[in-house]
């Protein structure tokens, strides 16, 4: 095995880069219950470390635009697929990962929030694709998102 | 150089500054300004760019519109200077969609929340400093905010 010379820079295979995506188009008026991706996408590649966890970290800016006030919700969460995005779901969509707005709010306000979220178990070297996703808890087409943005950091 | 290292000889990265944070409980009561402003005492850190060029940034706050009475909001930021901000060099401007407000009106207690996002394109082993900023859409004189703090650590 060669050796290094004291002072040489070396690279840790135990980190790769970390994955930023955003977008600020506005989702308006959603009305699925079931999650959705979204237009454009907010997903983020990543390559897993040797740890095999990654921090995943959301952010959103959501509204309750109905006048007057609803109980509808937005939810902002993501889910992790396989094999770089053409493999299975690896872990599905929860509000518990994610960000909800409160309901009832008054209407026409975005409200700027963020969280983070543990993911275990990823097998190191391979490619996972995280993507966010969005619901309406009613389908009342009231929820409006501002702002969309994931981070994913490789952690021991 | 000389003084080669064996193989499994433990190393220093040089990837991994210090991650840096730093917060505080001064209570900014009944706000009215409109533009950004460092608050008393300023929250700010400063910190060198790992290897990567890359860092994650972590506003949190505790903020309220203490009415029923109007919308006001409190929107808090982060900016981020190459060196000190006497220097002028700014890195990264301030931006909600980035950063945390509250939820309009309607509730007289205080949210607290985080948000994490991504700088990259640092220049490794450069000094930066970021600072916590914030401001109130409307200067109704009815926003508070009780906490705040700014946590930087360099990532993969």
């Amino acid at each position: 095995m060669a050796q290094l010379a004291s002072g040489s820079q070396v690279y840790g295979v135990d980190f790769p880069p970390s994955q930023y995506d955003q977008d600020w188009t506005v989702q308006a008026n959603i009305a699925s219950t079931s999650y959705a991706s979204g237009t454009p996408e907010v997903a983020v590649s990543i390559t897993a470390p040797t740890s095999g966890k990654v921090l995943v970290c959301l952010g959103a800016g959501i509204r309750n635009n109905a006048s007057p006030a609803t109980n509808e919700r937005a939810v902002v969460t993501y889910r992790v697929l396989e094999d770089g995005g053409n493999g299975d779901v690896f872990t599905s969509e929860s509000a518990y990962r994610g960000i909800i707005s409160p309901g009832p709010v008054v209407a026409s306000t975005y409200a700027y929030r963020g969280t983070f979220s543990l993911e275990r178990g990823l097998t190191p070297g391979r490619q996972y694709y995280i993507q966010m996703r969005h619901r309406s808890t009613s389908g009342g087409g009231a929820v409006d998102i501002a702002s969309r943005d994931i981070t994913v950091i490789p952690v021991p | 150089m000389s003084n080669d290292l064996s193989a499994g000889t433990r190393v220093r990265a040089l990837d991994f500054p210090e991650s840096k944070q730093v917060y505080d409980h001064t209570d900014h009561l009944n706000m009215t300004g409109t533009t950004y402003t460092n608050g008393s005492p300023e929250v700010g850190v400063r910190f060198r760019a790992a290897s990567s060029g890359r860092a994650a940034v972590t506003i949190s706050t505790g903020i309220r519109n203490n009415t029923t009475a109007n919308e006001d909001r409190i929107f808090c930021a982060f900016q981020v200077y190459v060196g000190d901000p006497a220097d002028g060099v700014e890195f990264q401007s301030e931006e909600v969609k980035l950063g945390l407000s509250n939820m309009a009106a309607g509730s007289d207690d205080i949210h607290y929340g985080g948000h994490l996002t991504m700088l990259t394109g640092l220049v490794p082993g450069e000094w930066y400093y970021a600072r916590f900023r914030h401001r109130v859409t409307l200067g109704s004189g009815t926003a508070d905010l009780t906490y705040r703090k700014i946590l930087v650590f360099p990532i993969p």
